[in-house]
């Protein structure tokens, strides 16, 4: 299989139109690329476009120009519909509110993402139920959102973001709202979901604690991706130099990634293992059944 | 997505905002109930019009009356030539005298058809007391009706089996005789056998013509007609009576129909507000993948479930009601010695429609709430409030 990036950037812009003379420039034609099993984060100032980039990325919003390649595939070129399903099973969302459907109880939340793909209520109950034990909300099942404390209800929205078992999960400040326990809690959830698999996380935080935790930080401001730092503590050195070949690669896009990204994905595994430590207990202990469950990735 | 899981969905979202939902489904019970109230009134008269009319017997009878052409006169010779018509079975002539009655001193004057007694059916008679005339020879007997007992100055019961004795005027003299009361019966008159009281009179009121075969009705309605006299049939009031019904019932509908529109404004603003409030829910919906169809599909399927829940109530109270009003207005009629009439109907593909319509309408009432919800942003998962 060709190894190409999970997600490119490739010169996304966007500006909003306030009125007829006054617009805002949210982003300034940034590229990049991120790969399989990355765990990524936006960070920068308030406005600088963060939430607007990620948005785009999840097909949310059109650029007003540039392109988002996600696994080769054009998201400007996909239907309405299609671009509902890309939402749906290859992208996992979690916002900073939380957004549970407060009419349906944690099951139903968890599983709707499957039940708007038509899946049998069965099927998807008993995969709810199986995520409710990963983010450790096993004794809930019968509970709803407006019972549970926000950081249940993160943990719920990020077993929502798994249902389907996406590529790639993205988070928009998911600890925002939350004590520092809590946010602690959401975010070694995260990052043990990053490192147990080859799933790709891409995270906005405003906190910089969690900047240690991360393989790749993309400082934005004022619309533009400043800088891009690989994690000298997550990452080994092999993984620096190949992060920045891969960098330097970037305009030969067609060898780029053939033969780095094998060292890239295994240096990740190897850091995995020494990051064990970043996880607790709980978050090993749903590593096991998570991997299980990714036949696909 | 599935079907049976937008309902649950949708079914959720109306439990969610019980009052909300309990208010809007009133609007269209009181609307859907108004209608079925209104209109099984409308069909239950019209039935009872047309039982009252419609007698098997009576649909094969032609009654004829003269025409404005003077030689057009209803006489015995006519009447002879009526027989002859093929397909005719009988011709019973009607005459009209006034008639002086006399028990003892007591005197008074009463309008008398003369019949012939196996015609007597034909009038549409109900014998309330005693009974109709003994055999089709009867000569000396005549039933009255309960309005004119006061007239002889008697009761009910003492009047049945009692002669009277009547005269009448005749060209040049007049007639004589006794006639024993046999029956009573509600409608207004008196009648009596053809041949005790019109012996003698040239020509008739009406004449009444038989015909042996329903089917043949028409034709032989043509044939007197073409003769230069007017004639009349059952046939014709019924399907005037249905005419006439179907205007008030329609009428009546579009009562109940103001009421029903209201409930789908009810519906539409319940659902719009509903959309306004859940903008940001429905934008998470679309973040994690629902597609438009879906979200719209909810909204619709939200409204129609409004609709049908309403017409499956409203039809029950509707029906309930015009139950109710039966059983008191039966009970009063039958205190006052009437007879219990069955004022309400609801054809069952009447109630069936009314359930279809309501889900109809509310489901068409859904629709612009429903495609703006489609139409929402996304993004709208991302705006913090
Ligand atoms: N829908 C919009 N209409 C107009 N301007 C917008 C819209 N969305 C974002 N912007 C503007 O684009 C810029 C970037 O906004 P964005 O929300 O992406 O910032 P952010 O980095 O996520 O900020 P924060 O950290 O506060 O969430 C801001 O100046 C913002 O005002
Ligand atoms: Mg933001």
């Amino acid at each position: 299989m060709a190894k190409t990036p999970v997600i490119k950037a490739i010169n996304l812009s966007k500006t909003f139109k306030l009125s007829k003379d006054n617009e805002v420039i949210a982003l300034h034609s940034v590229s990049f690329e991120i790969y399989s099993g990355e765990l990524i984060c936006f960070f920068g100032p308030s406005g600088c476009g963060k939430s607007t980039l990620l948005s785009m990325l999840a097909g949310l919003q059109p650029p007003t120009s540039g392109e988002v390649i996600v696994r080769g595939k054009n998201l400007a070129t996909l239907k309405k519909k299609e671009l509902a399903e890309y939402r749906r099973s290859k992208i996992g969302m979690v916002f900073q509110q939380f957004n549970l459907i407060i009419s349906m109880n944690v099951l139903e939340n968890i599983a709707l993402p499957m039940a708007f793909g038509g899946m049998k209520r069965k099927r998807r109950m008993q995969r709810a139920e199986h995520l409710l034990e990963v983010v450790d909300l096993g004794d809930k099942k019968k509970s709803v959102p407006a019972n549970l404390s926000g950081g249940q209800q993160q943990r719920i929205a990020i077993a929502r973001s798994l249902i389907n078992n996406p590529w790639i999960i993205m988070a928009d400040e998911p600890t925002g709202n939350l004590d520092s326990k809590s946010a602690d809690d959401v975010m070694k959830l995260l990052i043990s979901l990053s490192r147990k698999s080859k799933r790709t996380v891409i995270l906005i935080t405003h906190n910089p604690d969690y900047l240690q935790y991360v393989d790749r930080i993309f400082r934005m401001k004022d619309g533009r991706v400043d800088k891009i730092e690989v994690n000298a503590k997550t990452a080994k050195v092999e993984l620096i130099d190949a992060v920045s070949k891969l960098d330097k690669l970037k305009s030969d896009k067609e060898e780029a990634s053939e033969e780095d990204e094998p060292i890239f994905t295994s240096e990740i595994s190897k850091i995995e293992a020494e990051k064990k430590e970043v996880m607790s207990g709980k978050a090993g202990k749903s590593k096991e059944k998570e991997e299980k469950n990714n036949e696909t990735d | 997505m599935k079907l049976i899981d937008i309902f649950r969905i949708a079914a959720g979202n109306l439990k969610r905002n019980r009052l909300r939902t309990v208010l809007t489904v009133s609007g269209v019970v009181v609307g859907v109930g108004a209608i079925v109230f209104l209109v099984s009134l409308g069909f239950g008269l019209q039935k009872l019009a047309l039982d009252k009319i419609v007698r098997l017997e009576a649909l094969k009878v032609i009654t004829v009356t003269s025409g404005s052409k003077t030689e057009s006169q209803l006489n015995a010779g006519i009447a002879e030539e009526f027989e002859k018509i093929s397909g005719v079975s009988a011709v019973s002539p009607i005459t009209r005298n006034i008639v002086s009655f006399k028990i003892g001193n007591t005197e008074t004057e009463q309008v008398v058809y003369g019949v012939k007694p196996e015609f007597l059916d034909m009038e549409n008679l109900k014998i309330s007391t005693g009974q109709a005339f003994s055999s089709k020879d009867a000569k000396n007997e005549m039933i009255i009706s309960k309005e004119i007992l006061t007239n002889f100055g008697l009761n009910q019961d003492s009047i049945l089996g009692k002669d009277i004795d009547y005269t009448y005027a005749i060209s040049g003299g007049e007639n004589k005789g006794t006639l024993k009361v046999v029956g009573l019966f509600d409608e207004k008159g008196v009648y009596a056998p053809f041949d005790a009281i019109s012996g003698n009179n040239e020509s008739y009121a009406s004449v009444k013509v038989k015909v042996a075969d329903k089917v043949n009705v028409p034709e032989v309605k043509k044939t007197i007609e073409s003769m230069g006299y007017n004639t009349s049939v059952i046939q014709d009031q019924s399907a005037a009576v249905n005419q006439v019904f179907s205007i008030i019932n329609i009428v009546l509908g579009g009562f109940g129909m103001i009421a029903f529109f209201v409930a789908a404004i009810g519906i539409f603003n319940t659902m719009t507000i509903s959309l306004l409030e859940r903008t940001h829910e429905i934008g998470v919906m679309k973040a994690i993948g629902g597609n438009s169809k879906d979200i719209a599909m909810i909204f619709i399927t939200e409204s129609a479930l409004i609709g049908f829940l309403g017409g499956i109530f409203g039809l029950s109270v509707g029906w309930l009601l015009g139950g109710l009003l039966n059983l008191l207005v039966n009970f009063m009629a039958t205190e006052s010695g009437g007879e219990a009439v069955s004022l309400f109907a609801i054809p069952l593909v009447f109630g069936i429609l009314t359930i279809f319509f309501s889900f109809l309408v509310s489901t068409v009432a859904g629709i612009w709430p429903a495609r703006r919800a489609a139409k929402l942003n996304p993004l709208e998962a991302l705006r913090y409030e």
